[in-house]
Formats: C-alpha cells, sequence, structure tokens
C-alpha cells in the first residue's frame, strides 16, 4: 500500500481528507510543518498532501523547499493545498517544484484522481 | 460563544467553520457528480437488461421457428405416438398427435417407404446416414404433405427398437400463422413475431401481429413486409434499414407504419436476419410492439413523425434525443463528439427563383449526401429548412472531425441536376466539439451554430470550429468597449447605502456603490462590469474617480448642512498595488477639503489576506493619518486569525451570504455570533451588510452586532435622495442623533 502523508493543522480537513484516501492507501497524519518534515523522514511517503497555511514558523511551502532539498525525499509526490483565491501561492508553489495544486475548498474527486494519475491507479 | 483574546489559530472560530463548512459543501458536490454517474450508470444497465431480454426474445423466436417452420420431432413406442413437438402439431394441423398410430398419418402411396425405414432400424442399420425418405403424411384436413423423414437413433442408445424418434422436414415451406393461445398475452398488448423470407415476404406471423396490423393471416402471409410501410420514413431510412440488416444483422428502433385501415401507429420493432452456412441472408426474424397507446398517454401522439418527411432523415426530436444520449457516451468513455451545423449557402435563392419543388429536391440530394459520408454511428438530421446537423460520437480528436467535414465539403462538389436545372450547392459548416466547446447540449448547440454563421460569414463552402471569440465574448467586447468610454461620457454614477445602529435611529456613515448606466446596454450590474475594469485596468482611473467623487459628494453635503459621519469605499487590489495609492488618496482627500476621518476604505477579506506586508503597511500610514479601513465580505474567505489581529483594520462588514441566512441556518447564526463576539475581543466594530428583514435584525442585535446596513432600513440612494432621507431621520429622532 503506498504511503501518504497528510499535513494541516485543521483536524477536521486531515479527517476529510483521511476518509478521502484511507481505503486505497497507508495514511500518515501531520498537524505542523516539523511533524510533518520528521514524519516524511521517517516514513518515505509516496505523496504528501500539504497545506499552504500553517501556524508556526514554517509553513507548507517551507516543507516543499525541504523536501526537495532532501536526497531521499526529493522525488516525493506533493500536492499543495490552499485557500480560494491565493494565484501568488499557486506560482510559488509550482516554482518550488510542487507537482499538484488544490484550492480549498477542493474536489476529494480530484484529490483521488491527481493521486491515480500519478500512481498510475 | 467566547474568544479567548489570546486563542490565535484553533479550530474554535468562524472562519474556520466557514472553510469546513466550505469543504463539506464540495463533498456533496461531488457525492452529487458520483450519484449522478450512479444514475447513468443505472440507465445504462436498464437498456442493457433489455437487450438481453430481446435477446431472450428471439431465442425463444427461433425455437419457435424453428419446431413451427422447418422441422418437427415426434417419439413413438410400438407406433404409437407418445410425444410431439408443438411443431408436429402445426404440421399435422392437430393438437391430438399423442395416442395416435403414426403409420396412420402416412399417405397410402408411401407407407412402403416407410415400413421399410422401421425395417432397416431393426436391422441395425443407420438410417439417418442414407438420408430421409421422402414420405408423404396426411394432416387434419385430409391434405397430403411432403416431408423428409428420419428416424434419429442418437437420443435412444440401448433402448429398444419398439421407441423411436423421428424428425420430420417438411419439403413445402408453408407459410405458418401461429395461434398465440395465452390469452392474457394479447390482452396486454402482446408482441408481434414474425419471419420473412429472404426476399422479405411473411412466412409467419403471429395472432399480435394480425392484431396490431389488422391484416388476417391469409392477407398478409406471403405479402412482402414493406405492406406495413406508412411512407413516413423516407428513402434515406430504408437504406439505412436494409444495410443495418445486411451488416450489423440487426437494426431496431421506433418506427412508424400503417395499418390495413389506413391508421398510422408507431411500433418499437427489432428485426435481425438470418443466414446460411455460407452467410447468405436465408430469412429475417422479427418482433414489434404497438407504442400508440404508451404515446398517448404521454401525450406524445403530436411526435408521431419522428424522421423528417422529405429526407428521410431524423428531426430534431430524435436529433435532440440521440445528441443526449451522444454526450452522456462521450463522458462515459471518455471520448470526444463533434457536433456539426450545417446551412446551405445561397439555399433561399434556389427556393425563390427556382421554387420549392426544386429546393425540396436539392434538399434530399443533399440529405443523401451528408448520409454517405458520415459514419454508421452518425446521426444526420434535419433540423427545418436547409438546416441540417450531423453528431459524431466517439471522436478521438478533434481532426477526426475536421476529416469528416472535409468529407462532407468534397461530396457537395459534383453539381446537382433537378429537373432542367443544374444546382452547385455548397454547405457552411459550424463545428463544435464535446466536451472543449461546452459541456451541455444548449451551449454545444448555440456554439456550433455560432461556427457556422462566421463560417457563413467567410464566404461559405467552408467549416469552422468553434473560437471562444466566437461568441457571447464579442457581447463582452462590446461592453469592455462600452465600459471603456463610460467614464469619459459620465454615464458612471454613485449611490450611496446608508449604515445604522441597529436601533435604525442613528446614522453611522455611508458606503458609495458605483453603477453604470449604458447607453447601449442600460442599467449593468457592477458583477459584469467591475471584472472588466479590473482586467482591462481601468479600475484604477476609476477607483480614483469614485474616492474624488465621493469626498466632494461629502464636502457637498456637510456644506448644504447635511452631516454624514463617513464614506466608505470600495478598493481594488488593483488599486491597491499602485505605488502612488497612498499619496493618491491624501491628495484627493485634501483636495476636497475632509478631514481623514470622513474616509473609510474597504477592501475584501480574501484580497487582504493575500497583500505582502508593504501593501499592509501603506494601509496603516493611511490609517495614522485618521482614515478607517474595513475589511469587507468577512466570513466568505480564508482569514488567519493570528494575522488579521496585526491588520491595519478598524472595521469587519460581516458578509451578506450568513445575514441572509440567518434566520433558518444554524450555520450561518454560528458564523455571525462567531464574527460578532470575534470582533469585540479585538475591538473592531461590526457592520452588518444586506439586513433586509426584521427577523435577520433581531438575531443580529441578540449577537450584539451593533451596526447595520440593508434594504430594512434604507435601500442605495442618489445623493439627492440621501439628503431627504437623513432630513426625515433627523426629524423623526432629533439632530443628536446623528453622530
Amino acid at each position: 500500500m503506498r504511503k501518504i502523508l497528510i499535513v494541516d493543522d485543521q483536524p477536521d480537513i486531515r479527517r476529510l481528507i483521511h476518509l478521502t484516501l484511507g481505503k486505497r492507501y497507508e495514511i500518515h497524519e501531520a498537524s505542523n510543518a516539523a511533524d510533518a518534515l520528521l514524519l516524511a523522514a521517517e516514513q518515505k511517503p509516496d505523496a504528501v498532501i500539504l497545506d499552504v497555511m500553517m501556524p508556526g514558523d514554517l509553513n507548507g511551502m517551507d516543507v516543499l523547499q525541504r523536501i526537495r532539498a532532501d536526497a531521499e525525499l526529493k522525488g516525493t509526490f506533493v500536492v499543495m493545498v490552499t485557500a480560494k483565491g491565493q494565484q501568488a501561492d499557486f506560482e510559488t508553489a509550482i516554482d518550488a517544484g510542487a507537482d499538484g495544486y488544490l484550492i480549498k475548498p477542493f474536489s476529494p474527486l480530484q484529490l483521488m484522481s491527481l493521486l491515480q494519475e500519478h500512481f498510475g491507479s | 460563544m467566547m474568544f479567548p483574546p489570546d486563542s490565535g489559530n484553533t479550530g474554535d472560530s468562524g472562519a474556520l467553520v466557514a472553510e469546513l463548512q466550505a469543504q463539506l459543501y464540495r463533498y456533496a458536490e461531488d457525492l452529487y457528480v458520483l450519484m449522478s454517474e450512479h444514475d447513468e450508470l443505472q440507465q445504462r444497465y436498464r437498456a442493457l437488461d433489455r437487450s438481453y431480454r430481446s435477446i431472450s426474445d428471439y431465442r425463444d423466436l427461433l425455437t419457435t421457428l424453428m419446431y413451427s417452420a422447418s422441422e418437427a420431432y415426434l417419439s413413438t413406442s410400438s407406433g404409437q405416438i407418445t410425444s410431439a413437438t408443438r411443431s408436429a402439431a402445426v404440421l399435422f394441423g392437430s393438437d391430438e398427435l399423442v395416442g395416435q398410430n403414426l403409420r396412420g398419418l402416412i399417405a397410402a402411396e408411401s407407407l412402403a417407404a416407410f415400413d421399410e425405414m422401421q425395417g432397416e432400424i431393426s436391422a441395425g442399420d443407420n438410417v439417418r446416414s442414407g438420408g430421409g425418405r421422402l414420405i408423404g403424411l396426411v394432416n387434419a384436413s385430409g391434405e397430403v404433405v411432403e416431408a423428409l423423414v428420419w428416424i434419429i437413433d442418437d437420443f435412444s442408445v440401448g433402448a429398444e427398437a419398439e421407441q423411436l424418434h423421428w424428425l420430420v422436414r417438411p419439403m413445402i415451406q408453408d407459410r405458418i400463422h401461429i395461434y398465440d393461445r395465452d390469452q392474457s398475452r394479447q390482452e396486454l398488448g402482446g408482441e408481434a413475431v414474425f419471419y420473412a423470407d429472404g426476399n422479405g415476404r411473411l412466412l409467419v406471423v403471429n395472432d399480435s401481429f394480425c392484431r396490431i396490423s389488422g391484416y388476417q393471416p391469409e392477407e398478409c402471409l406471403g405479402q412482402p413486409m414493406r405492406i406495413l410501410k406508412s411512407g413516413v420514413q423516407g428513402e434515406h431510412f430504408y437504406r439505412m434499414f436494409w444495410e443495418a440488416l445486411k451488416g450489423n444483422g440487426s437494426w431496431q428502433g421506433e418506427i412508424v407504419n400503417r395499418r390495413k385501415s389506413g391508421e398510422l401507429y408507431p411500433e418499437w420493432l427489432s428485426v435481425a436476419s438470418s443466414r446460411d452456412s455460407s452467410g447468405e441472408i436465408v430469412g429475417y426474424f422479427g418482433k414489434f410492439h404497438d407504442l400508440s397507446r404508451l404515446h398517448e398517454s404521454e401525450g406524445h401522439l403530436s411526435k408521431l413523425a419522428y424522421y423528417d418527411v422529405l429526407t428521410g432523415l431524423p428531426n430534431r426530436h430524435i436529433f435532440q434525443d440521440r445528441l443526449k444520449m451522444a454526450m452522456s457516451q462521450a463522458r462515459r468513455s471518455n471520448t470526444q463528439m463533434g457536433l456539426f451545423f450545417i446551412d446551405l449557402d445561397r439555399f433561399k435563392q434556389v427556393n425563390d427563383t427556382l421554387g420549392h419543388d426544386v429546393g425540396d429536391e436539392l434538399l434530399k440530394v443533399v440529405a443523401q449526401r451528408l448520409a454517405s459520408v458520415t459514419r454508421e454511428m452518425d446521426t444526420v438530421a434535419r433540423l427545418g429548412g436547409d438546416e441540417f446537423t450531423v453528431i459524431l460520437p466517439n471522436l478521438s480528436h478533434e481532426r477526426d472531425a475536421h476529416a469528416i467535414a472535409t468529407k462532407i465539403l468534397e461530396v457537395f462538389q459534383p453539381p446537382v441536376q433537378v429537373g432542367a436545372h443544374l444546382l452547385f450547392p455548397s454547405p457552411s459548416i459550424g463545428i463544435a466539439m464535446f466536451p472543449s466547446h461546452g459541456t451541455d447540449e444548449a451551449t454545444l448547440i448555440r456554439r456550433a451554430d455560432m461556427a457556422m454563421y462566421h463560417a457563413k460569414g467567410d464566404g461559405g463552402n467552408a467549416f469552422r470550429v468553434f473560437e471562444a471569440d466566437d461568441e457571447g465574448d464579442t457581447r463582452v467586447f462590446s461592453l469592455e468597449s462600452a465600459f471603456r468610454q463610460a467614464l469619459d461620457r459620465g454615464e458612471l454614477y454613485l449611490v450611496y447605502q446608508p449604515q445604522l445602529s441597529a436601533d435604525g435611529q442613528t446614522l453611522h456613515g455611508v458606503e458609495a456603490l458605483l453603477r453604470w448606466r449604458s447607453p447601449d446596454f442600460g442599467d449593468v450590474s457592477p458583477n459584469v462590469f467591475i471584472p472588466i475594469a479590473e482586467w482591462s485596468g481601468a479600475i484604477v482611473e476609476i477607483g480614483r474617480w469614485v474616492i474624488r467623487t465621493a469626498c466632494a459628494q461629502m464636502a457637498a453635503w456637510r456644506e448644504a448642512g447635511c452631516h454624514v459621519e463617513r464614506v466608505a469605499v470600495n478598493i481594488s487590489p488593483r488599486q491597491l498595488r499602485d505605488a502612488n495609492f497612498t499619496a493618491l488618496v491624501i491628495e484627493e482627500l485634501e483636495h476636497s477639503g475632509l478631514p481623514a476621518e470622513a474616509l473609510e476604505l474597504e477592501i475584501t477579506e480574501s484580497e487582504l489576506m493575500l497583500y505582502p506586508e508593504s501593501t499592509l503597511m501603506k494601509l496603516d500610514e493611511l490609517r495614522k493619518r485618521g482614515l478607517s479601513i474595513a475589511i469587507d465580505d468577512f466570513g466568505t474567505g480564508y482569514s488567519n486569525l493570528a494575522r488579521l489581529r496585526t491588520l491595519p483594520v478598524d472595521r469587519i462588514k460581516v458578509d451578506r451570504s450568513f445575514v441572509q441566512d440567518l434566520e433558518h441556518d444554524g450555520d450561518a447564526q454560528a458564523i455571525s455570533t462567531c464574527i460578532v463576539t470575534m470582533a469585540k475581543v479585538m475591538k473592531l466594530d461590526v457592520v452588518a451588510e444586506g439586513v433586509e428583514t426584521a427577523g435577520q435584525l433581531r438575531h443580529l442585535v441578540d449577537q450584539g452586532c451593533t451596526s447595520v446596513q440593508g434594504f430594512l432600513f434604507a435601500q442605495p440612494m442618489l445623493p439627492a435622495s440621501i439628503e431627504n432621507w437623513i432630513g426625515l431621520l433627523t426629524t423623526q429622532t432629533g439632530e443628536t442623533n446623528v453622530a
């Protein structure tokens, strides 16, 4: 089973994503950037669903940059999630090497198909 | 609900609730999509189930025919018939074969041969290898029917010789009427079944066939199937029909036939061809049921003609149906679908100068030509006049549609001879693709039509694929050009909506709202022109005009002794990004002579959250000078509450969507309570927008909201009306209340 790491500070959103993906993938969750990086190093997830806005020193964009800079993790499929209309974030995320981008409220079907396309269903 | 001042970004806040709620709605939407797909699959399943049943029916029919029309089986024990198939009963014309002596049914002149056969079987010879014997059988009417008769021993290995099984194949292929003994079936409007030979002549019909068609068996047996032809379907239809039977081997669909009485009726017809081992068609099995009662009950009687009488092509009704089907099929199979709108160039001239008869003949030829170059799965329909359409399902690329359009142009090349006239028809073809140009029927049709007009506009005899510029975008374009001049022509103006205390007694200020009255387009909604202003960049200049006009108006009111505390103007992100924004605002303020406290800038929540620090510093600077800043549409965006506390903001405006739902939506209540409570904690003012009912107001007052704006108290008004309105307010409440 492929591993997915969900990073979002809101437990409810994590739960929704977990519900969406839990049947097909092994799910790991982190509520902040620091935990996310620890879990990523430990679990080597196949994909990371990463919220851009998070409390703390590091946000999702920082996590993305660190994943891309890490020799072991740099190939990880990363989907960024952020609030509506933040075009600037979108561009930054693509520049920083995000593989996919979802805008909240996101479509769960779109999320599933992003992953399925990447993994070849 | 209380907010500890340092709660920061926890899940327990209005914005987060709103975000989660929005996310849940998104899930619900996807669920709806899945449910629709489920529905579609169910329908598909039902269609498959129906065809499965038709296949079963065919199988039953085949069995029936095998027994009735060709071969009969009998078993005898010591010469007595012990069992007989139904076909044997038909063959001998008797239902009481069992118990009779088979020998008694043999014609006198064949008795010797019959006895010889039985002798051979007792001698152990393999009768089958020698082929059947030609034996004369006597049927119930005393007529002699010649048949090839075999004794088959395969079934009776080891059985006694007294038990024999007989295969009887009548030499004369008689025409047969199958009596449907099951009354209930007939009453239920049983299905007509028939079998016709390779030339289409009816050989077998059942009761229901006779009942529906009105022909007695003796009137229709031996007659060609076309006795039922109504003339409603044109030549083109029959060509397709026979091609389908020769190609696919089957056809099914709804057609209109004619009863003996001359009455037309719709029927659902299924026909399949039967072939011999060399592949030659030797006959046709068919069945149909009468749809007229169904149609009557559905009130569809008027739609009896599903096909265009002139050309035999499907008409608009069927076209729409097929389009729907093709779109859902494309959606399921992830393929593209092409829609052509085809119009003949200068057809009106043909009609006007050579007459309608010539025009009609031309249309028939055009229909044939269109049908000749399209694929079997495509639908060519005539919508009326010289308007044709082609539905092309199952395309993998837009260029497949180009190829077919090219073929259509080519096939139109040869001139058409109608009587003494030589005509040179040429088509204009408009193409719209599903899903790239539209995912609903109306859009696709409109766009194919639009592309067709462009093809015609380019001189005709051409095809053109829809382009985004073709459409409505022309309206946007002209709206845009009209809007570009709106400011110079003085078509823009401001209206002002009062913001009051929740008791409606005290005027807190007004919000300036931009309006556009275009001489060409009438009153255009801000929802339409603001986006145009945004992306055309005109918003910067217009925004400045708004600030200047609002300030000037405020000054004028004050001059006239009508004191308005504050005017709020909406600021677009583009204005705010402008490096000169701060200077410009201050300049306009100074120009009007108003104190800075009289001007408020409204910025929407979602935009405010996007701004980099440098922009926020501009707001902060203005605020330090005395202006106030309000967050507009609060509750709709995704706010980082921790950040909200650091923003240079004086006031938040609860979005009208929450206010609207206050009376019947617990979530909206919770959210607006959150917002009001949070604002108090952060020492911000709250204005509720869009307050329209006393019920909404009561909720807001309960929540502690102190300032409201909406139709309940006052609609947006022109400056003069504002003056009158303020005059009334002060007479009612005393001047001291106008803060």
